[in-house]
């Protein structure tokens, strides 16, 4: 079995919170099988944070809606997590395609944070992509989300100005992909990315930022406004 | 002050106790009883009716009563006073009969028949004192007497009073027969008192010209005294009737308070006691009131609710206003219950037709979404199980599923909004403008939260008021915006578009009733061509609670 390497060449260690037993065993079993570590499983908040001061995993992976009041204790738990473990990447799966959520995770400073559907985790590729970038302090939003605040109507919507590729590139730079990343993802080099990230943020009279969180960032930010 | 009143009597009574003459109990008591009665009924009579001069007339009556009885005294102009005055009381009288109920004039020939009696009363037995020599005598007691020659002056008076009477007598007939019922009422004891003492002076007028027997003009004089004790009575009793119908407005309010009677109509004509009274129903359709029979009334008296002219009624106008306007009120009030009741089993029934509606698009949205797909999806499974490259099967059903997903996704965001409760309105609405299909933006939303029934009323106003702009519209943007100020919640749409919405169209009658179950109003203002408003105002009476701010929003 390959296993994934952390920054310092130890496995990733993942901890998998949700209360659905059948789906805590089958992520694990995937991320297992994907070369990851999963060392601990939870089905509530409470136990996942008790399990994260106890044992610092690289990330967790927790379910938005969980016991005692399945509203959004998954998120306050990544929130909690963000300010006592800022070293552990979070991942929040929802059902929910709401930017409200997904913008909760990300304050002004966030790294290594994500929001993803949780149908998601049927494609490994993406999953296992998704916990590797949270590890290594990235963002990811998930592509749904993203496409919601892309596709909002706006009056004199100035994503018109966009080519079609530029507003692929605007999308998957939106999902927290580095200039690597949407290399890889568009199947373009890394010159042609860098020109199309350019003029997105011309043309939108946006800042690159001076790290790819504060680009996914000022972008989200833009899209939301 | 008002037992002042009783002074004249007192001195009355004094003058006929202690004036010289002997007089008889009963003649005592039944001079007393003309004069108060007339005074006691014309004081309640003015105060029940200031408008009418009636009371004052009465009270009239029984000063001039009580003045004659100065002849009772043995004194020179004791007696004269007596005299001068002795029929004064039947001029007032006439007075009173010819301008009831109002005590006013309407026309000339009341004013001469009026005039006519005073001259015929204190003038003439001035005349009569200073022409004929005459003993003292107490002319307030009935005797028999013996009859002196009638001199011809006399005569002429006599016969004058008899025609003036006649007259009164003929005209206080037509009268009644012209009257409507509610007058006939109201006329009922002065016409018949009235006539009655009419007809009994006018007998005993025509008794002294035909020179009848003393003995049958003494029990002819008596009568009249005795109807004139009773007369005022008969008004005190048309006074106290009008506190009976008072009353039956009482009982008519409790009657409504158990809700609208089939036949209002007859509950109101029973109460006023005027068959002929209608009651026609606005309808805003024909900016017209309507009876129940379909005829087109216009009345006076109006049935209001805030300003609002729910009904009219039509009744006989000599019904003394102020118990029409007390009946109008309490009927005002069952319509105007009526009315709501009736709104709210309309409101309420669309209320669950509309969830009924939403049900069924449920059911067929998983039939034929989700539910299909997931056929699909076991079908694929089990083809997949059957064959050796199962890849190409499983990556479909896996697509499907996906499909399926999503499908379910956003049935569930549509049955209920699940960042309305998380998070409150502000995120709420700034997703359901993000889905909007037409540009839309949220300007203004309270920063705390606020009841989650009024939440969920701003969420599905502005929810199904984007869905009509994205309809109907043809809008550029829409502006969204919720404030809320000393706890009355205001959510306003406004959009750019064509106007002229239909407020009774079904997609804002949703709204209005969803907004009138929070209690409050939805206004929409849809000039053509200038965009559309939609307002929608009421009440967060539920606990209002400070949450934690949301950052967003």
């Amino acid at each position: 079995m390959r296993s994934v390497a952390c920054c310092e060449g130890e496995i990733m260690r993942v901890v998998v919170a949700d209360d659905a037993a059948l789906f805590r065993e089958g992520v694990a079993r995937l991320l297992t099988d994907a070369g990851f570590e999963v060392t601990g499983k939870v089905g509530d908040a409470q136990a996942l944070l008790e399990l994260v001061r106890a044992d610092p995993p690289d990330v967790v992976i927790v379910d938005i809606r969980m016991p005692p009041g399945f509203t959004t204790e998954g998120l306050d738990a990544a929130r909690e997590l963000r300010e006592t473990h800022p070293g552990v990447g979070v991942l929040v799966l929802s059902a929910h395609v709401e930017p409200h959520y997904a913008l909760r995770l990300l304050d002004s400073d966030a790294r290594g944070a994500g929001y993803l559907l949780k149908e998601r985790v049927t494609d490994l590729g993406e999953l296992a992509d998704a916990v590797r970038r949270v590890a290594a302090g990235g963002l990811v939003i998930d592509p749904g989300v993203v496409a919601q605040l892309v596709g909002r109507k706006r009056v004199d919507d100035p994503l018109e100005a966009l080519s079609e590729r530029e507003r692929e590139v605007l999308s998957v730079m939106a999902e927290g992909r580095s200039n690597q990343g949407i290399c890889e993802r568009l199947f373009l080099s890394p010159k042609t990315v860098e020109a199309y990230v350019g003029s997105v943020f011309t043309k939108l009279g946006l800042h690159q930022g001076p790290d790819d969180n504060r680009r996914v960032l000022a972008v989200l930010a833009y899209l939301r406004r | 002050m008002r037992k002042l009143w009783l002074l004249p009597g007192l001195l009355a009574a004094a003058a006929m106790l202690w004036g010289g003459y002997a007089v008889s109990v009963p003649a005592l008591v039944l001079n007393l009883a003309v004069g108060w009665s007339f005074i006691g009924g014309g004081l309640v009579a003015a105060r029940r009716r200031p408008e009418s001069r009636s009371g004052h007339l009465m009270i009239a009556v029984g000063l001039a009563w009580f003045v004659r009885i100065a002849g009772a005294v043995e004194n020179d102009a004791a007696f004269a006073v007596g005299v001068a005055t002795k029929t004064l009381y039947l001029a007032v009288l006439g007075h009173l009969l010819v301008t009831y109920p109002t005590g006013r004039f309407t026309g000339r020939w009341q004013r001469v028949v009026v005039v006519a009696g005073y001259l015929l009363t204190v003038p003439v037995n001035v005349g009569y004192l200073l022409l004929t020599p005459l003993e003292t005598q107490n002319i307030v007691v009935i005797t028999e007497t013996v009859v002196p020659e009638v001199p011809v002056a006399a005569l002429v008076v006599l016969v004058g009073v008899t025609a003036l009477g006649l007259a009164l007598l003929a005209w206080l007939l037509s009268r009644w027969l012209r009257a409507g019922s509610v007058l006939r009422r109201d006329l009922g004891p002065v016409v018949w008192g009235g006539a009655a003492i009419v007809l009994t002076v006018v007998i005993t007028y025509v008794g002294a010209l035909l020179r009848l027997p003393s003995s049958v003009q003494v029990v002819l004089a008596w009568s009249t005294e005795a109807v004139l004790v009773v007369w005022p009575l008969a008004l005190l009793y048309g006074l106290l009737r009008t506190r009976l119908d008072r009353s039956a407005v009482g009982e008519l309010i409790v009657e409504l308070g158990a809700g609208l009677p089939d036949d209002l109509r007859a509950a109101l004509a029973r109460t006023l006691h005027d068959p002929t009274l209608q009651i026609g129903y606005w309808r805003p359709e024909r900016r017209e009131f309507v009876s129940a029979d379909g005829e087109v009334l216009h009345g006076s008296t109006y049935l209001e609710s805030n300003g609002t002219r729910l009904a009219v009624l039509v009744h006989d106008p000599a019904l003394e206003p102020e118990l029409v306007r007390a009946v109008a009120a309490g009927a005002a009030l069952a319509v105007q219950n009526s009315l709501r009741l009736e709104e709210v089993r309309a409101s309420r029934a669309r209320i669950v037709e509309a969830a009924d509606a939403a049900r069924r698009r449920v059911e067929r949205d998983l039939h034929d979404g989700a539910q299909q797909r997931l056929v699909s999806v076991m079908l694929a499974l089990r083809l997949a199980r059957s064959t050796d490259e199962p890849g190409e099967l499983l990556a479909e059903a896996q697509a499907e599923l996906g499909r399926a997903l999503d499908e379910l996704r956003e049935l569930a965001r549509g049955i209920y909004p699940v960042l309305l409760t998380d998070a409150g309105l502000g995120p709420a609405l700034t997703s359901l403008a993000e889905r909007s299909a037409v540009p839309a933006r949220v300007r203004e939303v309270p920063a705390h939260r606020l009841s989650p029934l009024a939440e969920h009323t701003c969420y599905f106003v502005v929810s199904e008021a984007l869905a009509n702009v994205a309809k109907h519209a043809q809008a550029r943007e829409v502006l969204i915006s919720v404030r809320c100020a000393a706890g009355t919640v205001v959510v306003e749409i406004v959009d750019d578009g064509v106007g002229g919405a239909n407020p009774a169209g079904s997609g804002l009658r949703g709204l209005d009733d969803r907004v009138a179950a929070a209690g409050g109003r939805l206004v929409v203002t849809s000039p053509v061509g200038a965009g559309t408003t939609v307002r929608a105002e009421f009440q967060d009476l539920g606990e209002s609670f400070a949450a934690s701010v949301d950052s967003d929003g």
